[in-house]
């Protein structure tokens, strides 16, 4: 029996490819609540460090991509969900392969 | 993670036990674990200034959702609680407290909603808990309306299905009730048509409390 390995330095260009897609969510902020007070009440305020906000996975042994996205809404969710989805289909057909490719919109920011 | 949902602890969730909803709908309101975190869990590592570094929560969409709602909900009690500072009597917290419990809530990354694309082998969705995001953030833009829980009800899952919104909705004191929820639900439809190929039957808009300031109260 053997075990499936993802292909990582596919997985790791097509990460960069969709990191620069307009409207896709390259470093996202977070946040952090603090009480105010000695209350419930929280203010929040950003931290800065922001941390990677998308991720693709490759498994050559199943011809599939994953995608997980965060994105802004500089465009609807779908524009910006289809243009990750073409550029990925572009960057597969330059290296010869053909795969299911699967983009989720995981969460929207801004 | 749980595999069998806990008893709903949210009151303004217990009618939909009591209607002809869908199991997968009241599923669908079971808290979330956050990837295994609560929006606690969540505050004191973010208090700690997210070292040591936790990857789970970093990669968490879910988590990421949670900050992103604690994040709007700042900027629209900002004023409220300076309001209310400015006075030194007792506070209500419980509203508060409420919108926090329901970004656990829709935090959940939940279920997977397509959309409809052109090219062979190519599958495009939103999670569930984006899609509230929306809602929520549709609600934020609506002058004196906090929104509380929201629900999708429907098979979200397939396309053209007829879904239904809830929403719960907090006004704030001295806003008009009936314009507030019809700009709200207008926020909502608008939001959701240009975002997502959800087929919209419905959005139903409860306001199940009022925020009325000590100054009001006196």
């Amino acid at each position: 029996m053997t075990t499936a390995t993802p292909d990582t330095s596919l997985s790791d260009a097509l990460t960069t490819l969709v990191q620069n897609t307009p409207g896709v969510t390259r470093l996202y902020m977070p946040t952090r609540a603090v009480p105010v007070l000695g209350t419930a009440h929280r203010v929040l305020t950003e931290l800065g460090a922001p941390v990677p906000a998308a991720h693709v996975i490759v498994d050559p042994a199943r011809g599939t991509v994953s995608a997980s996205v965060g994105i802004d809404l500089s465009k609807s969710a779908a524009e910006i969900g289809e243009t990750v989805c073409t550029r990925i289909r572009e960057q597969l057909a330059l290296t010869g392969q053909d795969m299911n490719v699967k983009v989720t919109i995981a969460y929207i920011t801004g | 993670m749980s595999t069998s949902p806990d008893p709903i602890p949210d009151p303004a969730a217990r009618h939909l036990l009591d209607s002809d909803v869908p199991a997968s709908a009241v599923f669908a309101l079971e808290p979330e674990d956050l990837d295994g975190y609560t929006v606690d869990d969540l505050s004191d590592y973010l208090d700690a200034g997210m070292t040591p570094r936790d990857p789970v929560i970093d990669i968490s969409p879910s988590c990421q959702i949670a900050l992103a709602a604690l994040s709007r909900l700042k900027a629209l009690t900002a004023t409220f609680l300076e309001e209310e500072a400015a006075l030194e009597e007792p506070r209500d917290d419980t509203w508060v407290t409420s919108l926090l419990e329901n970004i656990s809530l829709e935090s959940r990354t939940g279920r997977q909603i397509p959309y409809r694309v052109a090219a062979l082998h190519t599958e495009l969705v939103i999670t569930e808990g984006a899609v509230r995001g929306l809602i929520r953030a549709a609600g934020d833009m609506v002058h004196g309306i906090l929104i509380g829980r929201s629900a999708l009800i429907g098979d979200v899952t397939v396309l053209d299905e007829p879904v239904t919104v809830e929403v719960d909705a907090t006004i704030i004191w001295r806003n008009n009730i009936p314009n507030a929820a019809e700009q709200l639900r207008d926020a909502i439809q608008d939001t959701l048509a240009r975002n997502t190929d959800l087929t919209v039957a419905g959005i139903t808009v409860t306001i199940s409390d009022v925020h009325i300031t000590p100054m009001e109260n006196s």
